[in-house]
């Protein structure tokens, strides 16, 4: 590994971006190489320069030129898509999404449920039909006798 | 620990925007005020280290919150509404330094590019160092630094803001640390080694 993989790793020790194990590592890697210390050392006193600078005012000019902003007129009424927007961005107790799903969830599993219980289309055409055949049935007289007489049936 | 409690920029901060622009978009005015004095100096302190000059920082402040009394309706996620308003001041203040055309400025607040660093070196000022460091440095490298080391943002914060992606940001900022380590150097180590 070079030196500057090593500054890599060192820049993102500073950040916290480092595991355990890595920032092991490159304080061994430290221990044994003055270039990547000044590297360290200066990258801190980068850091430590920054938190001791002074804060900046900010003009007063700045202050008057923003007062004068005209914003926009009160809408009389909010529009509706950014109502709808809010009301997705709302945070419930139960998220709305999670709501959402678990109703549809619910219904499908309902109608599976009615569609078991009650019987299909055909099933009904069938039931119908065999009524019908069976109502319409007309009565039938049997003459003559058993077996038939084969030359009377010619 | 200043910047310490930059990092914690937390729910609680990101909560209380997200209800300051509901009620502004419900015509609330005073919520635009009350952002405005949320974030008036952090953005004129990024805009005035990003463009080194008051005046221009005064700028493209204003104009950000300008952009932000318009177009909020633009603003898709509340919960990103730092990242949004760090991303106007970025893009107004690069406006401004590429129509100037200028690196850096004189300005009675700061140091001046012809001051020589010997004369720096003697003040044993490291902060002023530092500026000067920074003054002297890419935009693309001094913008991730302030980002980082000023504002406390996290890569991925900072990754919205420049719209870069953040093995980039990791990229740059250590080319930006890098840059200034090697000019600041002698002067940190004192030719002690440490």
């Amino acid at each position: 590994m070079t030196c500057e993989a090593w500054q890599k790793l060192g820049s993102l020790f500073i950040d916290g971006e480092l595991s355990d194990s890595q920032s092991g590592e490159l304080f061994s890697h430290l221990s044994s190489c003055i270039h990547c210390r000044q590297f360290m050392h200066s990258a801190v006193q980068i850091r430590i320069a920054v938190m001791r600078s002074p804060t900046l005012a900010v003009p007063p000019t700045l202050d008057e030129r923003v007062s004068k902003i005209r914003l926009r007129p009160t809408p009389a009424r909010v529009p509706l898509r950014i109502k709808a927007r809010h009301f997705w961005n709302q945070r419930f107790l139960v998220p709305v999404p999670a709501v959402l799903s678990a109703g549809m969830m619910l219904l499908v599993a309902i109608a599976i449920s009615i569609a078991s219980l009650t019987k299909s289309p055909r099933e009904n055409q069938e039931a119908m039909t065999k009524t019908a055949y069976m109502v319409t049935l007309p009565a039938v007289e049997v003459q003559g006798s058993y077996p038939i007489d084969k030359n009377k049936a010619q | 620990m200043r910047l310490y409690t930059v990092e914690r920029y937390n729910y609680v901060h990101a909560e209380l925007d997200h209800k300051l622009l509901q009620r502004y978009q419900s015509g609330e005015h005073e919520a635009f005020t009350r952002l405005y004095e949320r974030y008036k100096e952090k953005l004129y302190a990024y805009c005035f280290r990003l463009l080194r000059n008051g005046q221009d920082a005064e700028d493209a402040v204003h104009e950000t919150f300008l952009k932000l009394s318009v177009g909020l309706d633009s603003l898709r996620h509340t919960a990103a509404f730092r990242s949004w308003l760090y991303r106007v001041a970025r893009n107004e203040a690069l406006m401004i330094l590429r129509r100037s055309r200028r690196t850096t400025t004189i300005d009675p607040d700061t140091l001046s590019d012809d001051t020589n660093p010997l004369q720096i070196l003697t003040e044993k000022d490291t902060i002023r160092l530092v500026q000067h460091a920074l003054g002297q440095m890419k935009v693309e490298y001094r913008d991730v630094l302030i980002l980082r080391e000023y504002e406390g943002m996290s890569y991925t914060e900072i990754a919205e803001v420049t719209g870069s992606t953040i093995d980039s940001v990791k990229s740059r900022l250590f080319k930006a640390r890098k840059t200034i380590s090697e000019k600041l150097q002698s002067q940190f180590t004192g030719g002690n080694g440490l």
